[in-house]
């Protein structure tokens, strides 16, 4: 776009019109007679050929009429005859382009309606298809009403000018495009205003609006303050010559950084010879600057390598063995500069290289492109030192023959790699001073098991030297030939993968003897190499204990297997062997109880116990119930021993099935509490034995003494009435002895008879006839006398007896009932322990003092109560009855409260009630 | 009532015993002062009644062992109590026609009591038993 501020567009505007022109109107010609001619005819001479040259021409159109006419050369402007022309405006508007009618057709209306002037351009396309551009200039006359009457102008061809004109703009168009694409910025500086116009891309480029960089002033600030004064000089120069100028410098974009600008262009002069404009473009070339610096950076860089390379770089001929050629690094290694190497000539080898190392000069046949040789030579020095050197070459120039003849090569000083070497030799001495020391066999093996080297303990081993086993492969030295090879090689291929093998073999000393090694392979470098390194063993006598130990675990295992119970060793409940015993005490085999939680062989319940006593270490036999795989269980007697076993402290138990023992002891048990009973039983009748014993030395003793006495008083007696005295008394000690037997004798036959005949009893019933018995009594002294035998109203019991214990308890409720109540007497059952029978019978009655009369309660003749009926018969003749028949009496009582009797049936029946 | 005789108390609950007991001592001519007592109880009451009466307490307590109500035993439990509080010393003798040996250990052990003696007791027998004591 033609835009350059100020000038430019001052220039722009007048470019695009035909200018007007004041010129006096050619004649016109009408295509049919116009009547206005006439009036004109004699100017329009005079102009026609002027317009002609000009080539313009003249039209008149009457705008009411709407006839067009035109002078004769609008035809040739408007490529038709004469005649092509009918004269009307329709025809005329038809005639132009059809892109451009439409703006014509406008522009014409409009000047009629508004009765101006019009100026316009348009095209048209002549009957050959060729396109002209032409210029219309139309003036308006007006009638005497004010409206447009006609119009008159004239018409030129512009052709030539608009393609000139649109070129011009076609190129600045392309000017400016290639500027945008290429980062240019054009500028168009007017010196005498001091005013820049730029290229619209400079916002683009540099951040800048055009108008901001406007003026000369605000340029010169945006330059690097560094590179300003240089730039000013040049230019300053070249508007001084008038000649172009080419300048680098940084500028300032509004970013705020600065870019490399090169700003190149000429001064346009005016007639004086002073420069008024100054035209040019600026271009940002940071990046290819860079991109140079770079350049320039790896050239400095490659110089640098070069120098810097730790050798040299050189051609040698091998057939006048002298220098061709040698790089700048020959002054830094050896103090001679290139050329002096070379000029050296045949006198480089005997000068340079070390006499010793002479005969170490590669030699060059035929040897193919890409060969490379490596030597290592001492070369001498400028100052006269020598300097190792190792060189590599490779042919560089061949004779006809193909021989080489001259060599490229490059020689690095490796003085001090050689003096690291040796000292690698030191520590290789100190290495192998190590590797002899080490007691254990250490033996370097190559891929093919041959031994490289070994150190003194492997010597010593073998009982052999160094020197006579180097060589041998590792089966060699095998006690037996057979099948280790195979194993061996196997062993040292994986070894060589980066595993470490280990192995035991049997090897054969020089004396014959033979021992087994432990050997452990593993790779390693042995100078550089990659080898195997075997440190061997000899665990003859370890093995031989483990052997040992094997056997005598054998033994163990024998034995346990022989033994009765079942024997398991485990590590913390896990079983890790077991013998057939505990196979056949659990159901479990060999291999289920391998392995398997010790645990789970005892029951569930008492697995806590168990665990206890492994946790604990306890060591003395405990029983516990075992359960088998069938899930039935078992008296298990356990005996566990902490041992140690293979370095760990083991757990051995033995288990016995003792369920047999136990149902033994059960039955002992069982015997026991019978022998206890019969024992009790057996007391019990000792007791009564004794107390018949007593009754016998007191009850019996007593009267019969008396008669003693009495016989005594009667003979001695002095007078019949003294006689008859003691008879009387004679007599009744007698009865009374009588009646003591008799009672004896009742207590006997209850002792004797065991075998009574029980009957089922109601107690209710019993107690009714009891009650019936003693209603007298009861009436008399208004006993209240209840009963409640739900708990237990049905006995098996000899009903005589029943009926003998209601009645005398009834009897004695009654008989001690306390003076100032009337007797409340209460008969119940119980079932104790769900299954003894307990009566009791309680009163309301005297009570005794228990603390005091409690030990004579049940005995025969004894009496507690100042009573005249007290026998004392009834409770021992009870005691005897309940005590027969395996039961129990006794006694609960509070002195003046009451009295209350319990009754244990059954208490101590063993022959089955 | 010769204040030098001593004063007997016969503690038996058979009357058969008492009687020819009670006449074979005062056919011993020693004492004409016999007590009976039918039970341990009669006669506890009457030492407690007479505790401190030199001239009504027996010297000699002959004792029945198995007696109704109280015993023998019981009566010699009571006397434990009280034998410090008698005016005078007192000699019990256990009489029993019980030869169980049980009883006469039992007895024996006794320290109130000075010596068992088995029925039936013969003039002989009491003269000793009175004449050891005084």
């Amino acid at each position: 776009m033609p835009r350059k501020s100020g000038q430019a567009g001052s220039r722009k505007t007048p470019q695009a019109k035909a200018k007007k022109t004041n010129a006096p109107k050619p004649a016109l010609k009408k295509g049919k007679v116009s009547k206005t001619q006439t009036n004109t005819k004699e100017r329009e001479q005079n102009l026609i050929p002027a317009l002609a040259a000009a080539r313009i021409g003249l039209f008149e159109w009457d705008i009411r009429s709407n006839e067009v006419r035109w002078s004769d050369n609008v035809h040739q402007i408007f490529g038709l005859t004469d005649d092509a022309f009918d004269g009307t405006f329709e025809t005329y508007i038809n005639l132009i382009h059809h892109a451009d009618r439409k703006g014509v057709t406008v522009k014409l209306e409009n000047a009629v309606s508004k009765g101006q002037n019009c100026d316009l351009e348009h095209r048209l396309i002549w009957l050959d298809g060729s396109i002209h551009w032409i210029a219309m200039i139309g003036n308006i006359t007006l009638d005497k009403q004010g409206r447009s009457a006609r119009m008159m102008g004239t018409i030129q061809d512009v052709t030539r000018r608009k393609q000139v004109e649109l070129e011009r703009e076609d190129w600045k168009t392309r000017y400016e495009m290639i500027a945008a694409s290429a980062g240019v910025i054009i500028y168009d500086y007017d010196i005498p205003s001091g005013n820049i116009a730029w290229s619209g891309n400079i916002d683009e480029v540099l951040g800048y609006k055009p108008l901001q960089l406007g003026n000369i002033d605000t340029w010169v600030e945006l330059i690097h303050p560094e590179d300003r004064e240089a730039a000013f000089n040049l230019l300053e120069k070249a508007q001084e010559d008038l000649a172009p100028y080419d300048v680098y410098y940084r500028f300032r974009k509004n970013s705020g950084e600065h870019c490399y600008m090169h700003d190149r262009g000429f001064f346009i002069a005016d007639q004086k010879g002073a420069a008024v404009r100054m035209l040019g473009m600026m271009s940002d070339v940071s990046e290819r600057l860079s991109t140079e610096q770079v350049i320039l950076e790896n050239s400095q860089f490659r110089g640098s390598v070069e120098s810097a390379m730790p050798g040299i770089l050189y051609v040698f001929d091998n057939v006048n063995r002298k220098v061709i050629y040698a790089n700048q690094s020959s002054s830094l290694f050896l103090g001679y500069k290139p050329d002096e190497l070379v000029q050296l000539g045949n006198n480089f080898v005997p000068e340079i290289i070390h006499e010793d190392d002479h005969r170490r000069i590669t030699r060059w046949f035929t040897e193919p492109d890409g060969t490379v040789k490596e030597n290592e030579i001492r070369m001498k020095r400028k100052d006269g030192q020598y300097r190792w050197f190792m060189t590599r070459d490779t042919p560089f120039r061949r004779d006809e023959n193909g021989k080489v003849i001259q060599i490229v090569g490059i020689a690095q000083d490796i003085t001090m790699r050689k003096e690291v070497l040796s000292q690698l030799n030191t520590s290789e001495q100190s290495y192998r001073e190590l590797f002899d020391t080490v007691t254990d066999a250490i033996y370097i093996l190559n891929e093919s098991l041959e031994l490289v080297d070994l150190n003194k303990g492997a010597c010593a081993l073998f009982g052999c030297e160094k020197k006579k086993m180097i060589g041998n492969t590792l089966d060699a030295m095998a006690a037996s030939d057979s099948g280790n090879l195979q194993m061996l090689k196997t062993k040292s291929r994986a070894a060589f993968e980066g595993g470490i093998e280990s192995f035991e073999l049997w090897c054969r000393r020089k004396d014959g003897t033979s021992f087994l090694q432990e050997f452990s392979l593993s790779k390693g470098t042995y100078f550089g190499k990659d080898m195997i390194i075997a440190t061997g063993r000899d665990i003859t006598s370890r093995k031989r204990a483990e052997e040992a130990l094997r056997e005598s675990e054998q033994r163990f295992r024998t034995l346990q297997q022989a033994s009765f119970g079942g024997i398991g060793l485990h590590d913390r409940g896990i079983i890790l062997d077991c013998n057939q015993g505990l196979s056949d005490l659990t159901g479990y085999d060999y291999d289920e109880l391998k392995g398997m939680n010790g645990l789970n062989l005892i029951a569930p319940d008492w697995r806590d116990f168990v665990l206890e006593k492994i946790v604990s270490g306890y060591d003395k036999t405990y029983d516990a119930e075992g359960i088998r795989k069938d899930g039935s269980k078992f008296i298990l007697e356990i005996h566990g021993k902490n041992i140690p076993f293979e370095g760990r402290t083991i757990r051995v138990t033995e288990f016995r099935d003792i369920t047999e023992r136990k149902k033994a002891e059960e039955k002992i048990v069982e015997q026991n509490t019978r022998l206890t009973a019969l024992t009790d039983d057996l007391l019990r009748k000792n007791n009564q034995l004794e107390e018949f014993t007593q009754i016998v030395s007191h009850n019996l003793r007593s009267p019969v003494g008396n008669i003693v006495t009495l016989l005594n008083f009667y003979e001695n007696a002095e007078t019949e009435i003294e006689k008859l005295e003691y008879f009387n008394l004679l007599k009744e000690s007698s009865s009374t002895t009588l009646a003591m037997l008799n009672d004896l004798n009742e207590v006997l036959k209850i002792k004797q008879n065991k075998k009574i005949e029980k009957d089922k009893l109601h107690f209710e019933t019993v107690l009714h006839q009891v009650i019936k018995m003693l209603n007298a009594r009861i009436s008399q002294l208004s006993a209240n006398v209840s009963f409640d035998f739900s708990k237990a109203p049905v006995i098996q019991y000899p009903g005589v007896y029943l009926e003998s214990i209601f009645l005398n308890l009834l009897d004695n409720a009654l008989k001690y009932a306390h003076p100032e109540r009337n007797p409340v007497i209460r008969f119940s059952t119980s079932l104790a322990e769900g299954k003894y029978i307990v009566l009791s019978v309680s009163d309301n009655g005297l009570g005794l003092n228990l603390s005091r009369y409690k030990h004579q309660l049940f005995k025969l003749r004894k009496t507690f109560h100042r009573h005249p009926e007290s026998r004392g018969i009834g409770l021992f003749m009870v005691k005897n009855q309940v005590e027969a028949m395996g039961g129990e009496i006794w006694v609960d009582s509070v002195e003046h409260e009451g009295t209350t009797f319990f009754i244990n049936f059954n208490k101590h029946q063993t022959d089955g009630f | 009532m010769a204040s030098n005789q001593p004063i007997i108390a016969l503690v038996d609950d058979d009357k058969i015993f008492q009687l020819t007991a009670s006449k074979t001592i005062k056919a011993t001519n020693l004492t004409e002062q016999v007590l009976q007592f039918d039970n341990g109880e009669d006669a506890l009451i009457f030492l407690r009644e007479n505790i401190g009466n030199v001239n009504t307490l027996p010297d000699y307590i002959f004792l029945d062992i198995n007696m109704p109500f109280v015993d023998g035993w019981m009566f010699l439990e009571d006397y434990a109590h009280l034998k410090n509080k008698l005016g005078k010393p007192v000699t019990i003798y256990m009489v029993s026609s019980s030869i169980d040996p049980r009883d006469i250990t039992r007895a024996k052990n006794n320290e109130h009591v000075s010596d068992y003696v088995i029925k039936p007791v013969t003039r002989e027998r009491f003269i000793e038993l009175l004449q050891k004591a005084a």
